[in-house]
This record gives C-alpha cells, sequence and structure tokens, in this order.
C-alpha cells in the first residue's frame, strides 16, 4: 500500500517515449496507413506496486502490455527493467527476462491449449527454464496447483474439464510457475461472471503480497482497478491522459476524460451514484487521430486552443499528472 | 390476467436434452411486467435469464430445447391475451417484430453484413407495416434520425461494418423500434460496449421509453446496469427467480443471500480501510443444470445454509409489499 511515511520503491520498469504504429491496408509497397496504437507513453512501475493501466478499445492499453513481455517490439522509445533496455536483451539474459516477466490472458477459454494437460500448461515454463527431471517439475507444478486453489488432482486434467474460473487459475499459475517479479495481467476477470471475479481478484492480491511482486493490471473496469491498483495511468487513443496514486485520482480526477470515465460506471449502491457526464461521440479511429489533444472531439470542456499542439502528461500537483491544457 | 399487465410469465418450464438426460434450463419462473414499465432478469451465465427472453419470443432451439410447461401471456395491440408458449409459429411471426422486438448484445452478429442497413430496416417495416419501398426507406431515415445517429440520410447506405459498435447498436434499436412493438427485450445491450458508449445507450433507451411508452424487459449480468435501468428487478439462478422487487428495495435491503452476495461481490467506488483489502466471494461455482442439489439450489454456497435448507425446495414467496424471495430465512439475509 502507498503510505506517506513508507520511502517509495525503486521503479522496476520505467517506460519512456514508447511508440507502436501498425501499418494499415495498403500493399506489400507501402502507401498504407498507419494505426498509431501507442504513441509517446511513459509510465514507472515500482517493485511489489500494482499499476493499473485503464482505457477503452483502441486505448492502446494491451499493446503496452504485450511489448513489456517482448510479444510484439515497439517502433520507438524504451523500456528499462532494473534499468537494462530490454530491446538490448539477448541470449542468457533475454530467457531469464522471459522467466522473471510473465502474462495472464483475458481469455482463459483461448489461452490454454485445449490438447495439453495442467501438468504440460503449467510446467512448460520450468521446462524451458532447465527444470528437472520430470519428477522434481512436477512436484513444482503441484506446489503452483494448490498456490491458486487448485490442486494436483488436476495435474492430467485438460482444460475444457474446467469452469471459466478454474481456467483462470490455472493461467495464473502457469504465469507463477517460473517465480517470476513482474506480471503483466491483460482483462484477467473480465470474461468472467461477478462472483468468480472476485474469487480470482482475491487470489491476484493475496499472491502479489504474498510474493511480492509487480504487477501491470491492464483492464477497462474501473471499479476493478480502483479496488486492486496502487496507482493507475489512464489511456486514451494512445496517450496516457491522467496518472497518480489510485486514490487521489478516482476521488478528485483532474482530467476531464477520467471525469467521464468515472461517472460513466453504474453502480448498485445508490450512494454511489454521481452526476453522470454522457460523452458526446464515437471514439475517433486511431487511423485519423484529431490535431491537438486527441479527446477534444468528445471533451465537454474543450476550447479552440486544444486544437493546436497536443498537452503533454506534466506533474500539475505532487504525484499527480495530467494531459489537458485546462486543468 | 391483471388489468395493467403486457406480460405474464406463469410457472415456465424449458427444458434442454443433452448427453441422453433431460434438464430444465427454466423451472418454475413466473413473473409480469406492466406497460411502460422496465423488469431487469439479473443473474450469471447459466441461470437462465437468456433462456427465459428466447422462451417468450419462441426462439428456443429444438432440438434439443423446448417449452414444457406454464404459460406466456401476452395483451396484443387488439386487446386480445395470447398464450405465447401455445401460439400457432404462423401467429408468433406477426408478434415477433410487430409486437415484441428483441435487441441483442452483438449487433454485428444480428444485422445481415452484406445488406446496406437502410435496406435491413425498411425490410422490416415493409414486412410489418406494409409499407413501399420508398415510404419505408423514409421511414427508416426518421428512425436513425430518432436514435440520434447523426447524418441519417447518409448512414441508409453504409453496410454494417462501416459503423463503430455503439452505432451498430443504435441502428438495432432503430430495427426494433420500427414496428412500434409494446415490449422491447434488450439481452445484454450493452455488454459488448465501452462503458462511455454503453452511458450514451442507455441514455438513448431510457429517453425512447419516455417518448413512445414502451415496456422493456432487460436482461443483463450487471447490478449497477440494473440499478440504472429498470423500474423492477427479478434476480434468477439455476434457472429460477430467487428474489424479486422494486430495483430500489432490492438492492437496498436484499431478501436473498445470492443477492446480497452478488452485491458484495462487486468492488465499491469508495474504497473501504485497507485492512480488509478482500472482495467477498461467493465460494464454489453455478452447478451444473442437470445435477442440481436437493432442496434449495443456492445451499451450498450460502452463508446462512442450515441442514433444513437440503429439504423441499423453498416457493418464491410473498414477504410483503411486491417483494418475493425463495429463501427460508430472508429476515435474517
Amino acid at each position: 500500500m502507498a503510505s506517506g511515511n513508507e520511502p517509495a520503491p525503486r521503479p522496476l520498469v520505467r517506460i519512456a517515449g514508447l511508440r507502436k504504429h501498425f501499418p494499415v491496408g495498403g500493399g506489400w509497397f507501402g502507401g498504407g496507413r498507419l494505426i498509431k496504437a501507442v504513441e509517446g507513453v511513459s509510465l514507472s512501475i515500482p517493485e511489489r506496486r500494482i499499476v493499473g493501466l485503464v482505457g477503452e478499445s483502441g486505448s492502446g492499453k494491451t499493446t503496452v502490455g504485450r511489448i513489456l513481455v517482448k510479444l510484439i517490439q515497439p517502433t520507438g522509445g524504451t523500456v528499462h527493467y532494473r534499468g537494462e533496455d530490454i530491446s538490448r536483451l539477448e541470449g542468457s539474459r533475454l530467457r531469464d527476462y522471459r522467466r522473471r516477466v510473465q502474462m495472464v490472458f483475458q481469455d482463459p477459454f483461448s489461452s490454454l491449449d485445449p490438447r495439453r494437460r495442467v501438468e504440460d500448461i503449467v510446467g512448460e515454463a520450468l521446462l524451458a527454464g532447465g527444470v528437472g527431471p520430470a519428477a522434481a517439475r512436477r512436484e513444482l507444478v503441484a506446489e503452483r496447483l494448490e498456490m491458486v486453489g487448485l490442486n494436483s488432482g488436476h495435474l492430467r486434467r485438460f482444460p475444457h474439464e474446467f469452469s471459466g474460473g478454474q481456467r483462470q487459475r490455472i493461467g495464473i499459475a502457469r504465469a507463477l510457475a517460473a517465480e517470476p517479479e513482474f506480471i503483466v495481467a491483460d482483462e484477467p476477470v473480465s470474461a468472467l461472471d461477478v462472483s468468480v471475479q472476485a474469487q480470482v481478484l482475491n487470489l491476484l492480491l493475496e499472491l502479489q503480497e504474498r510474493l511480492g511482486l509487480a504487477m501491470l493490471f491492464i483492464t477497462h473496469d474501473l471499479a476493478v482497478m480502483r479496488f486492486l491498483c496502487d496507482e493507475l495511468a489512464v489511456m486514451y487513443l494512445g496517450r496516457i491522459m491522467e496518472a497518480g496514486a489510485t486514490e487521489s485520482v478516482c476521488s478528485n480526477p483532474l482530467h476531464p476524460y477520467t471525469r467521464a470515465l468515472l461517472s460513466a460506471i453504474p453502480s448498485p449502491r445508490p450512494e454511489t451514484v454521481s452526476r453522470r457526464i454522457i460523452l458526446k461521440g464515437d471514439i475517433p479511429s486511431p487511423v485519423n487521430l484529431p490535431s491537438g489533444c486527441v479527446f477534444r472531439t468528445r471533451c465537454p470542456e474543450a476550447r479552440p486552443e486544444c486544437a493546436g499542439e497536443a498537452p503533454g502528461l506534466l506533474e500539475k500537483r505532487p504525484g499527480r499528472f495530467t494531459a489537458c491544457l485546462l486543468n | 390476467m391483471n388489468g395493467d399487465s403486457l406480460l405474464e410469465v406463469i410457472d415456465l418450464r424449458t427444458v434442454f436434452v443433452s448427453g441422453g438426460r433431460l434438464f430444465s434450463a427454466v423451472d418454475g419462473v413466473s413473473f409480469a411486467i406492466r406497460k411502460g414499465e422496465t423488469l431487469a432478469l439479473v443473474g450469471e451465465s447459466g441461470s437462465g435469464k437468456s433462456v427465459t427472453s428466447l422462451s417468450i419470443m419462441r426462439l428456443v432451439p429444438n432440438p434439443p430445447g423446448r417449452i414444457a410447461g406454464g404459460g406466456i401471456f401476452f395483451r396484443s395491440r387488439s386487446g386480445a391475451v395470447e398464450d405465447l408458449a401455445r401460439l400457432p409459429l404462423r401467429s408468433m411471426r406477426r408478434v415477433r417484430g410487430g409486437e415484441i422486438a428483441m435487441i441483442f448484445q452483438e449487433p454485428m452478429t444480428s444485422l445481415n453484413p452484406l445488406f446496406r442497413v437502410g435496406f435491413q430496416i425498411s425490410e422490416a417495416i415493409r414486412l410489418h407495416r406494409g409499407l413501399g419501398r420508398r415510404e419505408a426507406l423514409r421511414e427508416a431515415e426518421r428512425l436513425l434520425g430518432l436514435v440520434d445517429i447523426p447524418d441519417p440520410g447518409e448512414r441508409l447506405w453504409d453496410f454494417p461494418h462501416q459503423l463503430s459498435g455503439g452505432m451498430r447498436q443504435r441502428v438495432m434499436i432503430a430495427m426494433a423500434l420500427s414496428c412500434q412493438p409494446s415490449l422491447v427485450i434488450a439481452d445484454e445491450p450493452t455488454t459488448a460496449l465501452d462503458v462511455t458508449i454503453q452511458a450514451q445507450i442507455l441514455d438513448l433507451m431510457r429517453s425512447l421509453q419516455r417518448e413512445l411508452g414502451m415496456s422493456i424487459l432487460f436482461i443483463t449480468h450487471n447490478l449497477g446496469v440494473v440499478a440504472e435501468m429498470a423500474d423492477r428487478v427479478a434476480v434468477m439462478y439455476a434457472g429460477r427467480i430467487v428474489e424479486t422487487g422494486t430495483t430500489r428495495d432490492v438492492f437496498s435491503a436484499p431478501r436473498h443471500p445470492y443477492t446480497r452476495g452478488l452485491m458484495d461481490c462487486i468492488p465499491g467506488l469508495i474504497r473501504e480501510g485497507t485492512a480488509s483489502r478482500r472482495l467477498y466471494s461467493i465460494p464454489g461455482g453455478m452447478p451444473d443444470a442437470s445435477r442440481l442439489p436437493d432442496g434449495c439450489v443456492f445451499a451450498p454456497r450460502c452463508r446462512l445454509a442450515e441442514p433444513g435448507c437440503a429439504g423441499a425446495e423453498p416457493e418464491l414467496a410473498g414477504i410483503g409489499g411486491d417483494r418475493f424471495s425463495r429463501c427460508r430465512r430472508w429476515k435474517e439475509v
């Protein structure tokens, strides 16, 4: 937990000016256009903290996560892990990075190979990390399964024999198998029913506390984010609009987009209903971005000057960053 | 049937055959929707909420499913009350779209990708309202304007894939409204949408209802959306309604342990003290419909369960006012 008198933990991951562009349309010889999925994202993830990356579809939050686990290469910018540029890792250092940094995926139905047994799915990282013999691996896998609330009786089963919540537990056990330091969790509970979602959120929190993990938690659900994350960054169309400590941002959002997002969450608790801000129009296409501030086309507070230069993410108050000319 | 009711579902049972076994996806469900009212059916996957709505539309895939009992009484435009569960399919075609319309979760799969949206909307209008081609197209344009689609005259010529998810859902709503239905069944209509777009669509549905006065059966897993949309709510679990009442009453003081559990599972927007940084969670999962426990179906996951709960299954009993609960210990929830 972030509290005033605790020394700020060292950043484990430092992202600076990260960009990722995807070509769309066009042929082999270019002429196509670019989707600027991530455009100048800077973010630090401290040790033992959960940082939330929040945004709607097309915000680029998943792309950031995929770059961190090196599933894709960035177009520009850098990611440093414990001070090392991850794009320069090779050989055993790269293998070591891949062991320390793991991902939990959104869909527990498509992210597990249906033809492989739980033992092999969870044990794969151990095998890749050179843990042997098979009996030792099996013991470690059984231990991991117990950690996530499953047991050794599940070792020989196939993914289809499990419910959605149990599959997500298997996905978490797989991510934990090789004792990582940092987990990228991409919408790990959004495919689950609410009663099961609560079980998995509690499990993630418990494991994070027990194992001292750092986590980047990617989500579109602000209520889940507020429950779980120490810090957060709100993304919109590839850029960070606002970042800071979760409670500070949620109780006093500075960016108009954060305000609209927070007010749009329907809540069954009447005491939490706030004044609703309904944004006009659709999220613009990332191929054809507005000039200046990308949010200005939907912003209830936009002024002519917002079409000028895009505002940078600036520290407007201690620990509070926002990319808005007006706030 | 009650004078102010538009729809009364009484003791509905819808069964499926799977692996040579027969099981009830919906078992003894009863509820009523009044004119101009929104009723929400809320539940998790496997609760039977979607099968209930498909039963009303007689769209349960047969085989393996069929309506095995109960009645679905609907007051048609002529004033006559018909039992939709027994209506010949030919007459059902008049009811579907004409008197009861449906909006689904994923508009991309419910719109035909090969036809322009103007054609798809006007086709329904010509079929149900007997308008000519040109008049129907003009009416389609009016409807697109009604659901706040900018430049409706231009959008008529778009194919579904050219529209965003939110715009496609607006087209679906326009289509649903094209024949002035008295009941709209909306099955998770905003689940696939981003939260800012969801807020727009919910706002649109509320204002259309104020304007046109139709009743809405709103099917969702999201309690927040229920609070926003519904006058009354029926909470479903394992094919049964376990609690029903006005939304305000049910959410301010739930009278079934499942409803209470569902509410406690949702992370609050106000974070409580850091010491108890855990969410309440309901142990276990939804039971398999073909192997339901004896007695109260929720008892194995219930924090109030006692030996007596494994006896006879409790009825959905009146507990005063417009409220009903299927729990023997509702006073202690």
